[in-house]
């Protein structure tokens, strides 16, 4: 799963969303890194609702313009709880082993100097 | 008018900007858009900054991006994406045969039976005694020719290369490449004969000459038979290429297209529909993979022998199986577009 993809998935875990509001909650879970344009964003809503993992919620018309709510599924809800287990998983890995990684520099391990600190 | 003079000035900013976003919207497919534009519009324009006239560069191109990718979309499958494939090869081939067709049509006209006889003439070195003209020529013929040959087995006594060379020399032909080895006649297995052949060429026209003259003297001379046809057009290679293009770009649109369209029909015909698309292949087996070798040979031939056989013909030599493969195809277009399609969820409006 790409990273848009788990993104969009996580911003629709707590509720329906629009799609400005998509972009919105997708920039702050990602702290700005990842913009999503509206391009991008309905050609993700598209594949994710194919896929069975997202699906309308309902439509609204405000101020004259089409607002469309997307909600997750119980389908798209268990592939991005198992996408945040395998991606919660990699990062424990990771920082366990950054943590047994040796200071070529100075000899010490980074146990050792966060210990220390 | 304002105090600028550009009419355009007098519209807001949000609905110029609004305009500008619609004739974007417009590169996507129709039915997509009809389906989301409004959705994509509200979202356009909530995430544009206040007082902004005309899209951002990185809309357009994120824009365009996706329009692109609705046109070339396929359903989620490996199924999809192999019948997608599997059309675009298929009517890419199509595609370049009539590309190689089209640039044929534009090359010189055979000449006609009177100038083929007196070319023949000119070979021989004297006027035919006993001449007979086979001609293969119009839109549909693949390969053009006009065969020129002297019914008589008398022959042309004291017949030279060089002399013969020398005469179609002065009547503007350029001489090209040649060869000699020993044979018999087409419909002669009694004598050896030495067999020369060589080729000449003038204002688009490649002409062969085939010399038989007997290896043991039996009094009789050369005899002298010509082929002209048609030089290959230039540009075929960029036809067959835009071609190939063309038909590989249609071949995925209507897959794509049928595919989802499909995904809404019964069961029984999606099924009818796999049945056609397999017969279709079965037939179309045979004039795509003749096409795609006679390509291979185009473009790994010799480069001093000049091709004279249009890539076409290997497409336009199975006409059944091209027919069979068409019908088979407009039957499954014409399935995946009946039927109702799925009912639209219904629009609530908030004040």
């Amino acid at each position: 799963m790409q990273e848009p993809t788990f993104l969009i998935l996580t911003a629709l875990a707590t509720g329906p969303r629009h799609g400005y509001g998509i972009t919105q909650e997708v920039a702050e879970l990602s702290e700005g890194a990842v913009t999503l344009r509206a391009g991008t964003l309905y050609g993700a809503l598209d594949r994710l609702q194919e896929q069975g993992l997202i699906t309308v919620d309902r439509q609204e018309v405000v101020d004259g313009r089409l607002r469309r709510y997307y909600q997750l599924t119980d389908l798209g809800a268990g592939r991005l709880a198992e996408q945040a287990r395998r991606l919660h998983k990699q990062a424990t890995a990771a920082e366990s082993r950054l943590r047994t990684r040796t200071n070529v520099a100075f000899g010490f391990t980074a146990t050792t100097l966060g210990a220390s600190a | 008018m304002t105090a600028t003079g550009d009419p355009k000035r007098t519209l807001p900013a949000h609905a110029e900007l609004e305009r500008w976003y619609r004739r974007l919207l417009r590169a996507y497919p129709v039915g997509y858009r009809r389906a989301h534009g409004d959705e994509i519009l509200a979202t356009l324009m909530d995430c544009a900054e206040p007082g902004r006239r005309r899209p951002a560069p990185a809309d357009v191109v994120d824009v365009a991006r996706g329009a692109v990718r609705q046109w070339f979309r396929l359903p989620v499958g490996l199924s999809a994406l192999a019948a997608a494939v599997l059309s675009a090869l298929v009517l890419a081939a199509m595609g370049a045969a009539a590309g190689s067709w089209l640039a044929w049509q534009t090359t010189a006209e055979l000449p006609s039976d009177s100038v083929a006889l007196q070319t023949t003439g000119t070979s021989a070195g004297s006027p035919l005694t006993a001449p007979h003209v086979d001609r293969r020529d119009g839109w549909w013929v693949d390969g053009r020719t006009v065969q020129v040959t002297n019914n008589d087995l008398r022959g042309f006594p004291n017949w030279t290369l060089e002399s013969a060379q020398a005469r179609l020399q002065a009547e503007g032909w350029s001489i090209g490449g040649g060869e000699e080895f020993a044979g018999t006649r087409i419909g002669d297995a009694g004598s050896t004969h030495a067999i020369q052949v060589f080729v000449a060429t003038r204002d688009g026209h490649i002409l062969t000459v085939s010399a038989y003259t007997p290896v043991v003297p039996d009094g009789t001379g050369t005899t002298i038979a010509t082929y002209i046809t048609q030089a290959p057009p230039n540009w075929e290679p960029g036809a067959i290429l835009l071609g190939w293009l063309l038909g590989a770009v249609t071949g995925w649109l209507l897959t794509g297209w049928a595919s989802y369209r499909l995904r809404h029909r019964t069961l029984l015909l999606r099924a009818a529909a796999v049945v056609l698309g397999l017969a279709a292949l079965w037939s179309a087996y045979d004039p795509t993979t003749d096409l795609y070798l006679a390509l291979g040979n185009l473009a790994f031939a010799d480069p001093g022998v000049v091709p004279t056989y249009p890539s076409y013909g290997s497409v336009m030599n199975h006409p059944r199986q091209v027919g069979l493969t068409l019908a088979l195809a407009v039957t499954i277009l014409a399935v995946a577009a009946t039927g109702a399609r799925r009912p639209a969820r219904p629009t609530t409006a908030v004040a």
